[in-house]
């Protein structure tokens, strides 16, 4: 097993980033095995590197900054119609209720509950329908769109 | 120590060690633009090494760089920026290996090989490369390639700075066995 460290690897990494491997580092490097392993690596790596930095063709600048605007404006866009709809639920739901409480003052609960169960009965089974649907519908558009 | 302090021509443009002490900002265009300058094709290479995939590494370097962006985080100097996008493509790459793994609409392309055939010497490093686990690949090409310290690798790998020695001693002697054949 070879030394994990040697105290010579700056010396190694110095000489394959400067691109020359004197004859000290080379005699060093014939002795220790840590450092031919290094010096193989390191090389090797570097090499590829800068012959792949120099394959690299990258989008322009202005273009990846352009790209990285629009799809933040985006993203900022969808946010702020979700925010948006949260709201007008919101406020579609407590107009409801402020509706309901102030019918409900004025309401009486006894004739409007034997009313509503009269109603119920008749119209249980279209109710019962509609209620599938509104379950059935959107497990049915998800099983529609979705690839899987 | 910073290897990258060992290997100035290839590791660092100059004018990304001169930045090393400049204020804390925001980026704006200006300053974006020139940083992708300066940065662009190295996350590109490592990207390419880190999934194999010159295409792939297209699309995850427009990816990181809106990250990157979209982040909006304030620096303290060049180095932090640097380490910062290189953290993102690093996650990017592993998300998309993970994806790969359990075979969720990831297109396979080919493989490392494809890009570098032009000499023997660098096919057996992409062949190589590709044999090592993802972690291996990011710690050597941050060491060597990008001329990392510890603390940079470990700050953009996620794993603790103290462990980094051993993984990074692992990696290589891996890596030479396997280029030695």
């Amino acid at each position: 097993v070879g030394k994990r460290n040697c105290d010579r690897e700056n010396d190694v990494l110095r000489a394959v980033g400067n691109g020359l491997i004197d004859e000290d580092v080379r005699s060093h490097v014939a002795e220790c095995a840590s450092c031919a392993d290094l010096l193989h690596v390191a090389s090797a790596v570097v090499d590829d590197r800068r012959t792949l930095m120099g394959r690299a063709r990258v989008p322009s600048s202005g273009l990846v900054w352009w790209r990285a605007n629009l799809r933040a404006r985006q993203q900022a866009t969808r946010v702020a119609v979700r925010a948006a709809t949260f709201v007008q639920v919101a406020l579609v739901v407590l107009a409801i209720g402020i509706a309901v409480v102030l019918a409900g003052a004025k309401l009486d609960y006894r004739a409007f509950l034997n009313a509503s169960v009269a109603s119920l009965s008749q119209w249980a089974v279209p109710l019962i329908a509609f209620g599938a649907w509104l379950i059935l519908a959107p497990v049915a558009v998800y099983f529609a769109v979705t690839e899987d | 120590m910073a290897i990258s302090a060992l290997m100035p021509e290839t590791i660092l443009p100059v004018d990304c060690q001169s930045e090393a002490s400049a204020k804390p900002a925001r980026m704006d265009e200006e300053s974006f633009r020139a940083f992708y300058e300066r940065t662009a094709r190295q996350v590109w290479a490592y990207l390419v090494r880190l999934t194999g995939d010159s295409q792939l590494a297209d699309d995850l370097l427009q990816e990181a760089y809106f990250r990157f962006y979209r982040a909006g985080t304030q620096y303290e100097n060049e180095s932090h920026r640097r380490n910062s996008l290189f953290r993102i493509a690093t996650n990017l790459a592993r998300d998309h290996g993970r994806r790969r793994r359990r075979g969720v609409d990831v297109p396979l392309r080919e493989e490392l090989p494809s890009l570098d055939a032009r000499d023997d010497q660098r096919t057996d490093l992409v062949r190589a490369l590709a044999r090592l686990k993802p972690l291996q690949r990011e710690i050597l090409w941050l060491a060597y390639a990008q001329g990392s310290s510890h603390v940079e690798i470990a700050e953009i790998v996620g794993v603790s700075s103290k462990s980094i020695k051993s993984l990074l001693f692992r990696a290589r002697r891996k890596l030479a066995e396997l280029l030695r054949g």
